[in-house]
């Protein structure tokens, strides 16, 4: 069972004028445990896509993603093997 | 319904799937992050640019030099006679920064995706990780056209003139000068925050739908007409560092098509940096 630690929202439509979305999702995992996790927001699968692939890409697992119409909640934990 | 001035600049995601083989058209992604984009997969046969390595001088600030920019040609395979379509991350900015940059080397048939990436995807058509390599080829740029470019000197002189338009694209917030630039991005950071003196705000990305296409061209000259940029007048679109306002620059040349617009890539990173410039907030 892992906990939720931190919520990172990128259904708003980013202006972008300040921080990019995978950008905003690295800090969030920045120093998770393995009993913890981070939830992420997508509305859209263009950035569902980005978001899954570019955690598998970079040794972070995807735990569950629910899917709420266009919306997706994207669970985000670290990878482990055992 | 009306059409868009150089209906050729932009093709639809359709087009381009049934394109993938031809070996007249190059698909080019341009990112400013490939690591979450490109690599991440990209439509199949397309090469990369990245912005920052490739469409810009190694050393000294300035867009790539013309050399450079053949030589980057000639890698991707990409001939005079090549029908380029770009496309990239961050909803098209820096596709549209290259579309620029090919025009202003004189590129005859440069062309960008509507919808860029985001909508490729969102349709879900095929995305591959595979890089493809292409035969070397022949590219000679041409001298560049200096009528798409502003810099400091030029803005300066225009400043308060009749029949000129200032477009700052960029958000609201940036306009008034709460923000400046981000910790994010530190090369971008200005010493003061505010606009041009004269500039009108009219966001980038207001020209676009929620799926990142370009609106119908009633609704584009609306926006613009409306904040008094017209086409009788002689426009300069700027941003932070020149490719959000290659958006605007894209819009109001080639699909409102606008006879004088110029890009002053130089932006507020440049302006909101120098010493003794007039601003406004």
């Amino acid at each position: 069972m892992v906990r939720v630690v931190r919520t990172v929202d990128l259904r708003a439509g980013v202006e972008l004028c300040t921080d990019s979305p995978i950008g905003r999702v690295q800090r969030a995992l920045a120093g998770l445990r393995s009993e913890e996790a981070v939830a992420v927001w997508v509305k859209g699968y263009a950035d569902e896509f980005t978001v899954t692939a570019w955690a598998k890409r970079n040794g972070y697992s995807v735990l569950e993603v629910q899917r709420e119409g266009k919306e997706a909640r994207i669970l985000l934990g670290v990878f482990s093997e055992f | 319904m009306a059409t868009y001035a150089d209906p050729q600049a932009l093709v639809e995601a359709e087009w381009v799937a049934q394109h993938l083989q031809d070996p007249k058209v190059r698909i080019v992604e341009v990112d400013y992050d490939p690591a979450s984009a490109y690599h991440l997969g990209h439509i199949p046969g397309a090469v990369l640019f990245d912005w920052r390595k490739d469409l810009n001088d190694p050393v000294r600030r300035d867009i790539v030099s013309q050399e450079a920019f053949e030589a980057l040609n000639r890698r991707a395979g990409i001939s005079n006679d090549t029908t380029v379509v770009l496309y990239g991350d961050f909803r098209n900015w820096f596709a549209a920064f290259a579309f620029w940059i090919y025009k202003y080397y004189g590129h005859a048939d440069v062309r960008l995706l509507n919808g860029g990436r985001k909508k490729w995807i969102e349709e879900k058509r095929p995305l591959t990780e595979e890089v493809p390599s292409y035969p070397p080829a022949v590219y000679r740029a041409q001298e560049p056209d200096a009528r798409l470019r502003a810099h400091l000197p030029y803005v300066l002189n225009l400043l308060g003139k009749r029949g000129a338009a200032l477009v700052d694209v960029r958000s609201p917030a940036e306009f008034t000068g709460e923000i400046t630039a981000p910790p994010e991005y530190p090369t971008e950071a200005a010493q003061r925050g505010g606009h041009i003196p004269g500039a009108v705000n009219i966001p980038w990305s207001k020209a676009l739908n929620d799926d990142d296409t370009f609106k119908d061209p009633e609704a584009l000259r609306r926006i613009y007409e409306e904040a008094g940029v017209t086409p009788d007048k002689e426009v300069i679109t700027y941003c932070r560092i020149g490719e959000r306002s290659s958006v605007t620059w894209f819009v109001l040349r080639h699909l409102l098509g606008y006879p004088n617009v110029r890009n002053y890539d130089g932006s507020w990173s440049e302006w909101g940096n120098a010493v003794g410039l007039p601003i406004e907030r």
